[in-house]
């Protein structure tokens, strides 16, 4: 036998007969099959709305914030929630970019500080008061933020490559920066990235 | 949607929902889950696995069609020639149809697929429910159209949505006496033709077999055209398959079967047009018609879907248009040796 | 793929894994049985089943676009339906084409390549559906084609079938726990009702407190007063004084009944949650049969490999165990089966000349036991432990002195220690390091006790008892400064007030004597690397000595708080191992608490530079110096702690202006760091109350604060601040050198 192909029927052909028997349905019948079509129009029309993802390249949603007077953003995809920082408990030993763990609903999630896990010049000291809850999967941890600037779109097209020297940050770690000076990170390779995730023993 | 795997009913549903057509109002993964829910939510389309557990989608089928009929679309991965059979059995039980399972989300075609799917089940949720054969009435004057003296050695059919039942009946109204060969071109999803065949043949009682090219055509067989190929038969009572390009979207075509019928039998063959939708063989009816032919279409009430055969009565390219039993009457007359 | 669809894929495959691993262990269930040889009605279903499985998984993968697994359905699809329709019967070749499709199923399902599958793989199974339909007669070409792949050399334990995140549960177990929770919800009424007596009691005080300011007002203003008033003056003093002590026997009297209100909730609520969470055990028992089903396929595989024919045979498997302890004894289990086969059981010819069946007999057994425990026996019919190479091998490794004699038992348990783990008496599983050592730790760390039995021809025996289930954790509360921990209780060996004259020095380490035997000692600030809290030179020294099988240490601590249950919970899962730290638990308020790890901090203990102990080193002379830091962050106030506490001073935090305002005044301090952007009272506004109030007013204040202008900075100085620090260019040492020079 040979290779099939999926089946084609006459669709469209299909369709303008059902059209037409549509249309002389209208004439003879109640508004009921009118305003049924209507409905059926309107929320085409409404899903139509919805920004397609692949209009004219493609898009990335991000959760923009402010850290040590620094615009950072990262993929709302990857983000889980947002906690206010109350209560800090400090894990003495941990690496220090660790900052500690929280308690959010009863599920303990581990803080870092992105400057610290950079190596970036830490200039003063600033009121890191929200977690950012990053998740892929399994991996889960908090990142702390002075403060949250909200959720945008932006186009691909707009995140150029970074400048080695501007951000101090690892190009692997970066899609890019912006013409407003918007680092976005590149959260999933955060995330998955081996440094990230502590592995310690005590030598005997 | 009637599904046992709970993977396959999520993408269903999801592929479904994503419609703003169509609105999926209950799962269910059994069979006698599907029963409970038909009575409860009365949905315009059930698409239903034939191999579950506790009751499978035959007897669900069936259930359903006896105490609150709707539409009812099998949905099957399989393509073992028996499991397909079997599948078909559904139709016995009420069913409107057979469909592959689509492709899953990542798969290159699965645009197509899914594309394909959707507008199934829209234009089936047309088809209306309750379809009454009538029983046979009008006998045809046939003598008018034999007048010509001409010997009928062939009788080709062309269906598509609807067509596996009404050739079962058909099929199964051919005496032993019945000595014509028949070609037929069934529009079915990739995969099926064997097992249809292997169905078609049990539950008719008549010989079915999948042509094969360069067999000859016997009487008293019918050969179905294999799916992904275009059916041809030869002035020297040949099957003749070929991979030419699909017309109008469709391979095998009933056109390309009733263009080479015309062309090699002339007003020798007989041939019918069955319920389907689109335009496939309705202006290769009248063609045959032209040639001398006797040529029949399927009346709208007894259609699943009035498309091909009405395309046909519109192009004046049937003789007579008739109920299932009546064709069956028809062809008896034309093809029975007393 | 748009990125709706990928999240939905996400979705899907996850109900995909979650379906496929149920098909596949069922079918892992259904073929052995069918392999039983059961009567025909029997065997028709299994097969219709088995065909089900097969083609729901097909389904299934093909929805998630698996195409492999697809294929492997399809073809097994194909078999069993032939089975189904009488056109083939049951044979050893059909059994085997479904495990090997079962096989190539598993790597495929966990989302790792296949094991080293030969390229004939695949041929074997499609030829043998067409070969046997053909008739079933030419069986002699499938076969060898079909036990071809199998001859390969290695064949890696079947890869872990997928873990399920889900369990089955019963519903009248979950009907039972959701009785209790629904109970549960009375309790919030308890504390609703405890609450608001408590802000009422909170009112009553707030109206008395604004009185007895009134009369004190008065009183001061008597003061200046004529004396010819006095006695009208006292008149009204003491009808303020008989009110007030009127209110509050009012007040107290309230207390009380809030008090035995507060104490009932407490023993109800005790009682709710301790029956909630023994029926939520009992939840998730899970029967050994979920664990054990695997293991038919196992001893099979196993006994290809080596040649020897081997049955299983499983007793007991319907008792239910806890299913955390149920997950942690399926390594120890597959270890104990490969051992058994690979070198208990002899080989045929062997047992044939010992007088043995020619085929070994592997069994495991399940009973329960008292006291709410489980007895595991694996015990094999093979040549038993060798007594001569243990001798052997325990010399060499020296856990057996020369000549030394031991009975039989001793020299069984032996086979525990670690340094028989890599001895070849004993298999091990190569890559992964286990050995019965780890068997054992793992069972002890469930809190259960592993032996064997062996006899010299006959066989062995495992004898593994466990507890039904996992007890809860018990830890002693301990703090350092205002930081608290919490040390497991089955770590503590004892907990002890000791003089600090009775700290020796043994070998340049501190130590003391504990019930007669002398004890290294060290500071757990020290082996945590947290800065030593101040305490009084000769104040007795509150110590918990912490062991294990090894060592014990005595960790001198600032106050232990209490021994209580809690509850374990993870650090999450990018901490997947800290040093000294094993997991957090939550106490009261929400507030996390480490768990500490004892054999780190006795490792670790080993390590700290002995400090010399019991004499503070000599600290710098600002060393009495208390300080303020009020911040509303968390992480700058505990930035600016952890940099005061290391330079010496004693520093207390406030989160607000008001409650540092509040602080001042009640304690004595030397100093007050502030942040100026705080709720309810800003630091500006401290700074005014500070300069106003008569106790505070000399008060150095430093302020830290993230506004720059020259206005800010001005304000700053009008309001009486002493320094003015920008956070912004923050730098340690600028203000260690403010504070020095203020103070």
């Amino acid at each position: 036998m040979t290779a099939s192909t999926p089946k084609r029927i006459d669709w469209t052909a299909v369709r303008e007969r059902m059209a037409a028997a549509e249309a002389t349905l209208r004439e003879t019948l109640e508004p009921s099959s009118q305003a049924h079509q209507q409905v059926l129009q309107q929320r085409a029309r409404q899903m139509a709305q919805v920004p397609a993802s692949d209009a004219a390249g493609e898009t990335l949603e991000v959760l923009q914030f402010v850290l040590a007077h620094e615009h950072y953003a990262l993929a709302s995809r990857f983000v889980d929630e947002v906690y206010p920082l109350r209560e800090l408990t400090q894990l003495p030993g941990a690496p220090r970019f660790v900052l500690g763990i929280v308690n959010v609903r009863g599920r303990i999630v581990s803080v870092i500080d992105i400057k610290r896990f950079f190596d970036l010049p830490e200039r003063g000291v600033s009121d890191l008061n929200k977690v950012i809850i990053l998740r892929d999967g399994s991996m889960e941890f908090g990142v702390l933020a002075d403060v949250i600037e909200g959720v945008n779109l932006l186009r691909m097209s707009e995140i150029q490559p970074p400048l080695p020297t501007l951000t101090g940050i690892r190009a692997e770690y970066l899609h890019g920066v912006t013409a407003q000076r918007l680092i976005v990170l590149d959260a999933q390779k955060l995330i998955r990235d081996p440094a990230m995730v502590i592995n310690e023993t005590v030598e005997s | 949607m009637v599904d046992d795997s709970p993977s396959a009913l999520e993408l269903l549903v999801y592929l479904l929902n994503g419609d703003p057509e169509l609105q999926v109002i209950g799962t269910a993964s059994n069979g006698e889950e599907a029963v409970k829910a038909a009575r409860r939510l009365k949905p315009d389309v059930i698409t239903m696995d034939i191999h579950m557990p506790l009751v499978d989608g035959f007897a669900a089928t069936r259930s359903i069609m006896e105490e609150c009929p709707t539409r009812i679309v099998m949905v099957t991965a399989s393509v073992v020639p028996r499991e397909v059979s079997a599948t078909f059995k559904a139709l016995e039980a009420g069913a409107l149809t057979v469909i592959g399972r689509p492709l899953g989300l990542g798969h290159p075609d699965f645009d197509t697929s899914m594309r394909e799917l959707l507008q199934t089940i829209k234009l089936l949720s047309e088809v209306s429910v309750v379809r009454r054969w009538s029983h046979a009435r009008n006998h045809p004057p046939l003598e008018s159209a034999l007048a010509s003296g001409r010997q009928i050695r062939l009788v080709a059919i062309g269906a598509s949505t609807g067509g596996p039942l009404v050739l079962r009946d058909v099929l199964s109204q051919l005496p032993a006496t019945f000595t014509l060969p028949i070609v037929i071109v069934q529009h079915i999803a990739a995969g099926f033709a064997a097992g249809f065949a292997e169905w078609l043949g049990q539950s008719s009682g008549f010989p079915v077999r999948l042509a094969e090219h360069g067999a000859p055509i016997l009487g008293r067989c019918a050969y179905l055209a294999p799916d992904g190929v275009h059916m041809e038969v030869t002035a020297g009572g040949q099957v003749r398959l070929t991979s030419g390009p699909a017309e109008h979207g469709l391979r095998p075509s009933v056109a390309c079967l009733f263009r080479s019928v015309a062309q090699a039998y002339g007003g020798n063959a007989v041939g019918v047009l069955l319920t389907g939708m689109g335009k496939d063989g309705a202006q290769e009816l009248k063609l045959m018609r032209n040639a001398g032919a006797v040529t029949i279409a399927q009346d709208e009430e007894s259609c699943v879907v009035f498309g091909m055969p009405g395309e046909a009565v519109k192009l004046e390219a049937a003789h007579f248009v008739l109920a299932p039993d009546d064709i069956a009457a028809t062809l008896r007359r034309l093809g029975t040796q007393p | 793929m748009t990125e709706k669809e990928e999240r939905f894929l996400q979705r899907l495959l996850a109900t995909f894994k979650v379906e496929a691993s149920e098909h596949l262990q069922s079918m892992l269930t259904l073929l052995p049985e069918l392999e039983q040889g059961p009567d025909a009605a029997a065997e028709a279903t299994l097969i219709e089943t088995l065909f089900r499985e097969a083609h729901s998984l097909k389904g299934a993968a093909r929805a998630v676009n698996q195409r492999e697994i697809e294929m492997v359905c399809h073809d097994m699809e194909q078999l069993l339906s032939s089975l189904k329709y009488g056109e083939i019967t049951v044979s050893p070749e059909i059994f085997e084409t479904l495990y090997q499709a079962l096989d190539r199923l598993q790597p495929l399902l966990v989302g790792t390549p296949a094991p080293a599958a030969p390229t004939t793989a695949p041929v074997a199974t499609n030829p043998v559906p067409a070969g046997v339909v053909a008739g079933g007669s030419a069986v002699a070409a499938p076969a060898s084609s079909a036990s071809g792949p199998v001859a390969e050399a290695t064949r890696a334990v079947p890869a872990e079938p997928v873990a399920s995140e889900t369990v089955r549960i019963s519903t009248a177990k979950l009907t039972a726990l959701l009785n209790q929770a629904e109970e549960l919800h009375a309790l919030k009424f308890g504390a609703a009702y405890v609450a608001s007596e408590i802000a009422e009691l909170s009112r009553g005080f707030a109206g008395w407190r604004k009185e007895w300011g009134k009369a004190g007002k008065a009183l001061r203003g008597s003061r200046r007063g004529r004396a010819r008033d006095l006695a009208a003056q006292v008149d009204g003093l003491l009808e303020t004084f008989e009110q007030g002590d009127a209110r509050l026997r009012l007040l107290d009297e309230r207390l009380q009944r809030i008090h035995r209100s507060a104490e009932q909730e407490r023993r109800s609520m005790a009682g709710m949650i301790d029956g909630l969470l023994d029926d939520m055990k009992q939840a998730l028992m899970l029967p050994f049969s979920s664990l054990l089903e695997l293991f038919p396929k196992l001893v099979r595989d196993l006994s290809r490999d080596s040649g020897k024919p081997v049955e299983l045979v499983i007793d007991g498997a319907a008792i239910e165990i806890d299913r955390r302890i149920l997950e942690q004894m399926k390594d120890p289990l597959i270890h104990l089966l490969r051992n058994a086969i690979d070198h208990g059981i002899e080989k045929a010819e062997q047992r044939s000349q010992h007088g043995k069946p020619a085929q070994g007999r592997v069994s495991i057994t399940i009973l329960p036991q008292d006291g709410n425990q489980i007895e595991i026996a694996v015990a094999d019919d093979g040549g038993g432990i060798r007594h001569d190479r243990i001798r052997e091998v325990a010399a060499r490794s020296g856990l057996l002195r020369e000549g030394e004699v031991s009975d039989d038992e001793a020299l069984q348990a032996l086979v525990f220690e670690s340094g028989f783990s890599t001895s070849p008496i004993l298999t091990d599983i190569s890559g992964r390091g286990l050995g019965l050592a780890i068997v054992r730790e793992k069972v002890e760390k469930l809190g259960g006790r592993i032996k064997v039995e062996s006899q010299q021809g006959q066989g062995t025996c495992f004898r593994i008892v466990l507890p039904a289930t996992l007890a809860t954790f018990r830890g002693v509360l301990v703090s350092i400064g205002d930081r608290q921990f919490v040390l497991p209780s089955v770590n503590v060996e004892r907990v002890a007030r000791v003089a600090r004259h009775t700290v020796s020095t043994v070998e340049n380490r501190d130590t003391i004597p504990i019930d007669g035997q002398i004890v290294g000692l060290v500071w757990l600030a020290d082996v945590l690397g947290l800065v030593r809290p101040r305490s009084d030179d000769d104040a007795p020294l509150q110590v918990v000595v912490l062991g294990n099988a090894l060592r014990r240490i005595a960790f001198v601590v600032d106050a232990v708080l209490a021994d209580q249950e809690v509850l374990v919970k993870p650090l999450g899962p990018q901490l997947q191992r800290l040093r000294n730290i094993a997991a957090a638990t939550v106490l009261g308020a929400g507030k996390l608490v480490p768990i500490l790890n004892v054999p780190d901090l006795l490792l670790s203990a080993i390590r700290v530079a002995p400090a010399g102990g019991a004499v503070q080193a000599s600290a710098p002379e600002h060393q009495q110096r208390s300080l303020l830091v009020a911040d509303d962050s968390v992480t700058s106030r505990s930035l600016f702690k952890n940099i005061l506490e290391t330079a010496g001073y004693r520093v207390t935090t406030a989160v607000d202006g008001l409650d540092a305002l509040t602080t001042l005044r009640v304690g004595q301090f030397d100093l007050v760091v502030s942040d100026v952007e705080m709720p309810r009272m800003d630091g500006f506004e401290l700074a005014t109350q500070i300069r106003r109030d008569s106790k505070l007013k000399a008060l150095p204040v430093v302020l830290v604060t993230a506004l720059d202008s020259r206005e800010d900075r001005e304000h700053g100085i009008n309001v009486g601040a002493d320094a003015y620090i920008v956070k912004g260019s923050f730098d340690q040492g600028n203000l260690l050198e403010v504070v020095r020079r203020l103070l």
